[in-house]
């Protein structure tokens, strides 16, 4: 969570288990919280996309890769059109997967979780088979490996002519919407499922001037596991601390050479260990480049392997500025995410909820609101994007855009989103059009700000009031809304 | 760039320097010389370049940085390098050391008379330009082959080469535990 804002709650409610809950009208409103899919080309019906998801999560509980997920997807897409063809051909083949009776009995062919298990078990599915079959777990080892083509691999349990490679892109955006927990709820069903963690750069949202870009995105990649990121001599560093360090010293200081011009000039402190002290050497002398490794010898506590971490000179100087770092140690990587994500038990999903009841969600924001705005934030365009929100620090400059989002994140106003998203994002697709009873988010293509019942407003732009440019709660009122495009929180 | 073996990386600590680039040039920095490169066509700002505020810094902490003030009481240098689209798509660089630096940002001073340059390494420029989403699974890439996945895109045809250096290519961290 971001520092010194207090975290959503999440509800207590359960849900009741979604093979009991009679599935949603064919055609039913789409909602922020939805992403399109597609299953041969065409949009998905609700139908085709409940199939799919409930395929998804059997292969999940059972541990299957991306990959084979993907494969999953493609064999179900190709066989029965995802649902909508599951007729019986060839011999005794029918449902889902186009299964004889040595994988599944009949009545439970056209059960997307038990078709699923057979498809990836085998007879080790135990869903009514009469047996002597090989699932993809027979045939590869295992639920993680996709050897090959998936097209071929498919054809090898399945045991058929093909014809699945078409349909890998559209199942390959269905599968990372599904482990982006996009693909959507069903009505009055509580959810809980493993984001699994992706090496990503940036998000599908965002300008060109927001979006994250292989430089920043490696940056991150770096940051956390405490990887060191650099571009030095037109090459690109990536690299370790401890891979450094483990280098001989390129060079070794005693403290009196000729090139040395000073002692070094370091903090020290009785409980404390030098982390970080500076040289001043001649330029033409020093030769070692950040990265590498010095030993500091009969220098009391600087005694030991250092790593270089900068070299600085002014171009008319004959002299430089090295400034040396101790290593520090690598982190471990990221979990996997475990969320609960319950859907409004109307059936609009409007905006997934995380446990905020309208009633409460104009106070809540408007204290969430508060406190950013004490903490006395710069504007700063783009901002608090391309990153997750709950990674954003109490200190970092925020544009209107992403200053909404945390505020509505933080609230638990934000549906399953982690990251922030444009102002011509809330224009279109946050929550309900028109004004809300407790609070309305007010946006367009260029801007966005919050407007509570009582006046007060969430904006970056001081428009007459004298707080300054940055995410703040403000007493005086605007009175353009007339621009903007209204939106609100069902309910609220 | 080749995957490293366990015996290059064993080399590679027994001796410094293997596997990094080389050292920069020992021969002196001739700066009356020194050019700027717009769209191929150098220009020449070595005579007017200002005796402060011109500073190279190599560091870990980000992308290398070159920082050049430039006299240009007439605004020609500005009128060159003011075409945004320009810099963005082609870059105005300028080469220091046998390294090229690509330019980030202009500003002039509160007089007029001069325009501070701020330049980055070309590799950091680079991979800069290639935003669209994308992502891997961790089950078939380590964190340090996305990165490489990341660089061969910014060099695939016809961009020219990018170097880099990542000796844990394949090291798998282990996941935190709850």
């Amino acid at each position: 969570m971001p520092t010194n804002i207090d975290p959503p709650k999440r509800s207590s409610r359960t849900g009741t288990p979604a093979s009991n809950v009679k599935r949603g009208e064919p055609g039913r409103r789409q909602g922020p919280g939805d992403a399109t899919i597609k299953v041969k080309g065409q949009r998905a019906t609700d139908r085709q996309r409940q199939i799919i998801t409930d395929c998804l999560q059997e292969a999940s509980r059972l541990g299957c890769s991306r990959r084979v997920m993907i494969a999953v997807v493609m064999a179900v897409t190709q066989e029965s059109n995802a649902g909508l063809a599951t007729g019986k051909t060839g011999n005794d083949d029918i449902g889902l997967f186009q299964q004889g009776r040595e994988w599944i009995s009949v009545a439970n062919a056209n059960d997307p979780a038990k078709a699923t298990r057979a498809f990836l078990l085998g007879d080790a599915a135990n869903v009514g088979g009469t047996g002597g079959v090989k699932g993809w777990k027979d045939r590869f080892g295992s639920l993680k490996n996709a050897p090959g083509t998936l097209n071929d691999a498919i054809k090898q349990v399945q045991i058929s002519v093909g014809g699945y490679g078409p349909w890998e892109a559209e199942a390959t955006a269905t599968v990372d919407l599904f482990l982006g927990g996009r693909l959507g709820d069903i009505p009055g069903v509580e959810r809980t499922y493993t984001v699994q963690y992706l090496f990503t750069r940036g998000s599908h949202q965002g300008t060109d001037e927001t979006l994250e870009s292989s430089w920043d995105a490696i940056g991150r990649l770096a940051e956390e596991v405490n990887f060191r990121r650099w571009a030095a001599l037109n090459t690109l560093f990536y690299v370790s601390d401890e891979e450094l360090i483990a280098a001989a010293p390129s060079v070794q200081i005693t403290g009196d050479e000729g090139w040395l011009l000073a002692q070094p000039s370091y903090e020290w402190g009785a409980d404390r260990v030098v982390s970080e002290m500076t040289l001043r050497v001649l330029t033409d002398r020093w030769g070692v480049l950040p990265g590498a490794t010095v030993y500091m010898q009969g220098q009391g506590p600087l005694e030991g392997k250092w790593l270089v971490r900068s070299v600085r000179d002014d171009l008319w100087s004959p002299e430089s500025d090295v400034t040396l770092t101790r290593p520090t140690g690598k982190r471990d990587e990221p979990r996997s995410e475990t969320r609960t994500v319950q859907s409004d038990s109307t059936g609009d999903l409007g905006n997934p909820l995380l446990g905020t009841d309208a009633k409460d969600a104009a106070s809540k924001l408007k204290d969430i609101c508060a406190q950013i705005s004490a903490q006395n934030r710069p504007y700063v365009y783009g901002g608090g994007h391309g990153k997750p929100l709950a990674q954003i620090t109490a200190s970092e400059g925020l544009d209107c855009s992403s200053s909404v989002s945390l505020a509505l994140f933080a609230a638990g106003l934000f549906g399953d989103r982690t990251t922030a998203i444009v102002s011509g994002d809330f224009a279109n697709s946050y929550g309900k059009a028109g004004k809300g009873d407790g609070f309305t988010i007010y946006a367009n293509g260029e801007h966005v700000w919050i407007e509570f019942a009582d006046g007060t407003r969430f904006d970056t732009s001081p428009q007459g009031d004298t707080s300054g440019s940055g995410p703040r709660l403000r007493t005086k009122p605007r009175n353009d809304q007339a621009r903007f495009t209204a939106r609100h929180y069902p309910g609220a | 760039m080749s995957k490293p073996t366990p015996a290059a990386r064993a080399k590679a600590r027994r001796d410094p320097a293997v596997g990094l680039p080389p050292a920069p040039p020992k021969t002196e920095r001739d700066l009356t010389n020194l050019h700027l490169r717009v769209t191929g066509v150098p220009y020449l700002i070595g005579p007017r370049l200002r005796k402060s505020g011109c500073e190279i810094e190599l560091t870990m902490d980000g992308a290398s940085a070159l920082r050049l003030s430039v006299d240009d009481p007439d605004g020609a240098l500005l009128a060159v390098i003011s075409d945004e689209a320009m810099r963005l798509r082609d870059g105005v660089t300028v080469i220091v050391d046998d390294v090229t630096y690509v330019l980030r940002s202009v500003s002039v001073s509160g007089d007029g008379l001069s325009v501070d340059l701020a330049f980055e390494d070309q590799a950091a420029w680079r991979l800069r330009m290639f935003k669209k989403y994308v992502a891997k699974s961790r089950a078939r890439y380590t964190r340090a082959e996305f990165v490489k996945y990341l660089i061969d895109e910014a060099q695939k045809p016809p961009l020219a080469k990018l170097k880099a250096y990542i000796p844990e290519l394949t090291d798998r961290q282990p996941i935190a535990r709850a």
